[in-house]
């Protein structure tokens, strides 16, 4: 069983048959419980390759590996299975389903998910209790919050509440699509500093893009997307 | 899995109460007007059918079935000639006649029917069913000038028994010529029938004989009599002609034969009719309007299920997002596309389960009217076959109609993957 999480070998995507190929990636890893720093101005592509890494596109050409399985390989269906299983994702904002509470949106994967139910249980903690832990440990301290409609939180404790939905369940990796973004720059440093601790907690991978170069230094490692892009392109 | 989904869905169409309320309401009025309308039309054709049961023949004089059948029995419109005394009596003593009611009209009394006729009417007339006329008070007339009353009668004029009651000559509301020499006392009231005895005036044909005496020009002459006071054996009673009459056969075989002799009956022109098929021949032109109003009802329907197609649209637009989010916690399109058909479908089965009970609501509050004024009584009954049948087309329909917005889900689900694409 490879250390790795997720590896990426001469990956190429393009939209269309006859679409130039918007970026080309040699060899891209992120392995177990790095902290992966990737960074991407606007319109590099960074959306489209977390959809590669989420088993959502497929890519025109290139193998992506993720926990050693090749997604390529696998049926649509699969593919979704794996992400419930493996991965929690975080997006830059609107991350939660309006018409559930907080505690339902949290415990919204492990709907999907018999593996995360499953960590839950090994674990000896209920749904509930992991949803207050995680909140807590994300600086929600308030219990009451869990059956708060999730229209009437402030945009950082609903990146928080999205956090602690990612972490439900320990997935191997968790992916994060510039969470910080609504947030000031204290909140931020905060936020990012709660993510890591229980990312380390449950073991799991953190993938992180961002534009904004001034976190990087936070991360293990830091990648630059430019550095993939194709030649056409550029 | 599934069961999961359907509370997503049900907490989804919690969280836009309004609009979906709406839609689930307007669902409910099409489901309401849809079975209302095919509850009445059964009704109303089944009471049409059953304004007269029992009898084997209408006989009148030669003209067509459907007016003959509408002047007899409906009390619309006016026979072209009337039936001798003679031949009447010919026909009905023939051996293999049971029973016959005589039936003279002609005359009114404040816009309602008169009906000359004798107390065979009471013995064998029958309705819906075969129920006999019976009275809610009183009893049916023994002398000359006896009158019984039809419900409806009795209620809009407010009359009591042993009312006295003025004829007036031919039809219509405000009538010239009275018969004011020679009032009728009412015997008896009828409970209502929902047929159109409801509305009539029975009379003798003696008593309709007396006051005509003397106005053989259609206006009162010097040989009119004065005086109730007449020997029912008097001569001048007799009837000369009856308008129609109905005959019962002691074998129901016969009927075709004696409707083929009445019909070719030499000394005078004569139609036999079966009731049952000259009302089957009139509800083709009644029931006309019956179709149209499923039509319209159907139209409803689709105008309902329409609307619910596009608020989910519209809605769809707003739960990209949403459904984004879905997808990366794990939701295949697949999961997407159901959740959708679930959602249009809970809508659809609430809507028709509001109908339902708005639909059985308003039936237990209009019967007890419906029933006292027309006659009209709506068994509360469980949705025939055939509105079952309707209740699965628009389940179906909805289910139709929630495949578009589904379809129209699966393909953003799928051109957005993770995030929106605009």
């Amino acid at each position: 069983m490879s250390q790795d999480c997720i590896q990426l070998s001469n990956v190429e995507f393009c939209w269309g048959n006859n679409q130039p190929s918007l970026f080309n990636i040699e060899s891209l890893t992120l392995r177990k419980a790095e902290k992966l720093f990737i960074h991407g101005p606007s319109g590099c592509g960074k959306t489209t390759l977390l959809n590669l890494i989420s088993g959502v596109l497929m890519p025109t050409r290139g193998d992506i590996l993720v926990l050693g399985n090749n997604m390529f390989s696998q049926k649509q269906k699969l593919r979704d299975q794996y992400r419930a299983d493996h991965m929690g994702i975080i997006f830059q904002q609107f991350n939660l389903i309006p018409y559930l509470n907080v505690l339902e949106n949290i415990t919204l994967p492990c709907l999907f998910s018999w593996r995360r139910r499953e960590m839950l249980s090994i674990q000896k903690r209920s749904s509930t209790d992991e949803a207050l832990r995680l909140l807590a440990a994300l600086g929600l301290k308030d219990k009451d919050i869990i059956f708060k409609n999730v229209t009437e939180l402030s945009t950082g404790q609903q990146q928080r509440v999205a956090a602690a939905r990612a972490l439900i369940g320990s997935p191997e990796i968790i992916i994060a699509d510039e969470p910080t973004s609504a947030l000031d720059q204290d909140a931020k440093q905060g936020f990012l500093e709660l993510l890591f601790d229980e990312a380390k907690k449950s073991n799991s991978a953190l993938l992180f893009v961002s534009h904004d170069l001034t976190l990087s230094n936070l991360f293990d490692r830091s990648v630059s997307l430019n550095e993939f892009r194709s030649v056409e392109n550029a | 899995m599934n069961i999961k989904i359907f509370l997503l869905a049900l907490k989804s169409l919690r969280f836009r109460k309004l609009s979906i309320g709406l839609t689930i309401f307007s669902l409910a009025i099409s489901v309401v007007l849809l079975l209302g309308v095919d509850i009445i039309r059964v009704q109303a054709k089944e009471k049409f059918a059953n304004t007269i049961s029992g009898t084997d023949l209408i006989v009148g004089s030669r003209s067509g079935s459907t007016q003959l059948l509408l002047y007899s029995i409906f009390h619309l419109g006016n026979a072209t000639n009337n039936v001798s005394w003679e031949s009447y009596n010919k026909i009905i003593s023939h051996p293999r006649v049971n029973w016959s009611i005589p039936i003279s009209l002609g005359d009114s009394h404040k816009g309602y029917r008169v009906v000359g006729t004798t107390t065979d009417i009471f013995q064998y007339y029958r309705y819906s069913k075969r129920h006999k006329l019976t009275f809610s008070s009183g009893q049916e007339f023994s002398g000359i000038f006896g009158a019984v009353l039809g419900a409806e009668v009795a209620k809009k004029l407010d009359y009591q028994l042993d009312e006295k009651i003025i004829l007036a000559h031919g039809m219509g509301n405000v009538s010239f010529a009275e018969h004011k020499n020679l009032p009728f006392t009412v015997t008896g009231i009828l409970k209502p029938t929902g047929t159109p005895i409801d509305r009539s005036v029975l009379i003798t044909l003696k008593g309709l004989e007396a006051v005509h005496i003397g106005w053989e020009q259609g206006v009162p002459s010097k040989n009119a009599i004065q005086t109730n006071d007449l020997e029912k054996d008097d001569d001048r009673l007799q009837s000369k002609s009856i308008t129609a009459f109905l005959l019962g056969l002691k074998n129901k075989q016969d009927i075709f034969s004696i409707q083929r002799g009445i019909n070719n009956y030499k000394s005078e022109p004569l139609l036999a009719i079966l009731p049952g098929i000259a009302l089957m021949e009139l509800w083709k032109v009644v029931g006309a309007v019956e179709k149209v109003m499923l039509i319209i009802a159907a139209l409803v329907v689709v105008t309902g299920l329409l609307g619910m197609l596009a608020i989910i649209l519209t809605n769809l637009n707003e739960r990209r997002r949403e459904i984004a989010v879905l997808r990366s916690v794990g939701a295949s399109p697949k999961t997407i596309f159901t959740l959708m058909v679930i959602e249009s479908e809970i809508l659809v089965i609430l809507g028709i389960f509001l109908g339902l009970i708005i639909l059985y609501f308003l039936l237990a509050l209009i019967n007890p009217m419906l029933f006292n004024t027309y006659g009209l009584n709506i068994e509360l009954q469980s949705p025939t076959k055939l509105q079952w049948i309707m209740l699965l087309i628009i389940l179906l329909g909805g289910l139709v109609a929630a495949i578009f917005p589904a379809i129209s889900a699966y393909r953003k689900t799928l051109q957005d993957g993770l995030t929106i694409r605009t």
